[in-house]
């Protein structure tokens, strides 16, 4: 498919993905506030750059983080008062990335580094950010450079000596986990930056199952295509509090096979999705997966036995933590 | 009693046997990996990882359910280098049947993939490798692309297959 076709592929998709007004492009550096006056209408934008890997196989890192202002751009403001919209000086802010599937498909460091870049612009000093994950050995494994150095970034996993998970676990639920210290004890702000790939039981897993990587025991949570797991997970105050922002990683996505790294089965989406409304960002994201299995020839994961019910569970009544409603969501092409 | 003593040596010594070509065997299974430069161009990059199945998760996470499901015993894995630069992972599944691994094997999707006349069925894909071998299940998958890639996958598959 060519560069033009795949455009207009794409912009047909962002006109049937969500009933609601398509913004094309914010104005102005009230859209937070904007966004934030409108109840029920959650905002996600999407952001790709066709270009980004250059004449290569992997993304230029100037590319990714003009992609990143771009996208924070389009969701509210100029990029520096966009952040500001999200941190302020003084609080720890930690990047919850996604790195169990290793190099081939892990959250990028690139757009890691610029995010890094942004947050210290915006005020937050380098020691008071955190990049983590399970365990150090799988962000190594992805090429992250691990550093507990208390006066710069720092980059560690939660099997890290003097962290690990709280004694007590927290219940909501179907769910009763311990959670991760990085994110109870060493945490203001957590910025999630999930994947874009589909998953063997849960169907997709995008910006809420990511959070199965802050929880002692993610094996427990599969039952049940992980429903109410995800949901109920993500109700734990530490998870549904300090969760202020969703910057997904669609550089690389992945359609069939996940949660592990299938190369056969990815493809470069080469796009950002950002939103604070995870359930939104989710259906969303599933979206763009089924697009994609549909292009393949592939069967929906619902029809492969593998349903996404958790994204309706997290919207219900007893959960509230966003919506998978089209007509709520604002969907913003950048 | 001295009746007793001679068939309890021999019986001993039949033992001490069986022990030893017991052990040999899971040495050989559980140590599938060909060291570095065994293979042209492959260097092994780290220790050897061996997770139980009810262990599986911790290595990949939500994956795990379905080869705990086709009945896995064991998981080994290993990182390789090729030629320095392209980094990939070699996992051996140890399932507690052939039954088992055909299972698991038949589920992955087939599509853009050829034989790679491995084992007792292949699937090769540009940057990755999947075959299974009676109880083994064994997936080999690199990171990045390459020129070639598939024939050097294909050749330290051969090295695998042989170990086990």
């Amino acid at each position: 498919m060519s560069n033009s076709e795949s455009e207009t592929s794409r912009r047909q998709f962002l006109k049937t993905a969500a009933a609601g007004a398509v913004v094309l492009g914010a104005q102005g550096n009230t859209a937070w506030a904007k966004a934030a006056a409108a109840p029920g209408k959650s905002r996600v934008v999407i952001a790709d750059d066709q270009d980004l890997r250059g004449n290569g196989a992997t993304p230029e890192e100037q590319r990714v983080a003009r992609l990143l202002d771009r996208a924070m751009l389009a969701y509210g403001g100029n990029s520096k008062d966009a952040w500001k919209h999200v941190v302020r000086p003084g609080q720890k802010v930690t990047l919850k990335v996604n790195t169990i599937a290793g190099k081939g498909l892990s959250t990028h460091v690139s757009l890691v580094l610029a995010i890094c870049e942004r947050l210290q612009q915006a005020g937050i000093k380098p020691g008071d950010i955190i990049i983590w994950d399970r365990t150090s050995r799988e962000l190594e494994r992805a090429g992250y450079t691990i550093s507990t150095d208390p006066n710069k970034v720092r980059c560690f996993g939660t099997d890290t000596a003097g962290y690990g998970y709280e004694d007590q676990p927290q219940t909501f639920g179907m769910v009763t986990a311990k959670v991760s210290r990085i994110l109870t004890q060493n945490t203001d702000v957590m910025i999630n930056l999930p994947l874009l790939k589909d998953h063997e039981i849960a169907g997709v897993t995008l910006a809420m199952k990511n959070m199965y990587g802050v929880v002692e025991r993610p094996d427990q949570l599969h039952g049940g295509h992980c429903n109410p797991y995800v949901a109920d997970l993500n109700m734990l105050p530490p998870i549904r509090e300090k969760m202020k922002l969703t910057i997904l990683d669609g550089m690389t996505g992945l359609y069939n096979g996940g949660p592990s790294f299938h190369p056969e089965y990815t493809w470069p989406h080469n796009g950002l999705i950002v939103a604070q409304d995870r359930v939104a960002l989710d259906r969303i994201g599933a979206q763009i997966i089924e697009k994609k299995r549909a292009e393949k020839g592939l069967k929906t994961v619902a029809e492969a036995g593998r349903p996404a019910t958790y994204i309706a569970t997290a919207a219900d009544a007893q959960h509230k933590l966003g919506t998978d409603v089209p007509g709520d969501i604002s969907l913003i092409e950048a | 009693m001295k009746y007793q003593g001679k068939y309890g040596f021999f019986t001993f010594v039949l033992a001490v046997a069986a022990l030893s070509m017991l052990s040999a065997g899971c040495k050989k299974a559980s140590n599938p990996f060909p060291a570095s430069n065994a293979v042209n161009g492959w260097t092994k990059a780290g220790d050897t990882r061996t997770f139980k199945a009810a262990d599986l998760w911790q290595y990949i996470d939500g994956d795990a359910e379905r080869y705990v499901s086709a009945g896995v015993v064991t998981t080994s894995t290993a990182d390789y280098k090729y030629n320095g630069s392209i980094e990939a992972t070699a996992d051996v599944y140890t399932m507690s049947n052939e039954a088992g691994a055909t299972k698991v094997f038949d589920s992955d999707p087939a599509q853009e993939s050829k034989s790679a006349s491995l084992g007792d069925a292949s699937r090769i894909f540009g940057q990755s490798l999947v075959f299974r071998k009676g109880p083994y299940l064994v997936r080999i998958v690199a990171f990045s692309p390459a020129p070639g890639l598939d024939q050097n996958l294909i050749a330290l598959g051969h090295a695998i297959e042989g170990s086990l």
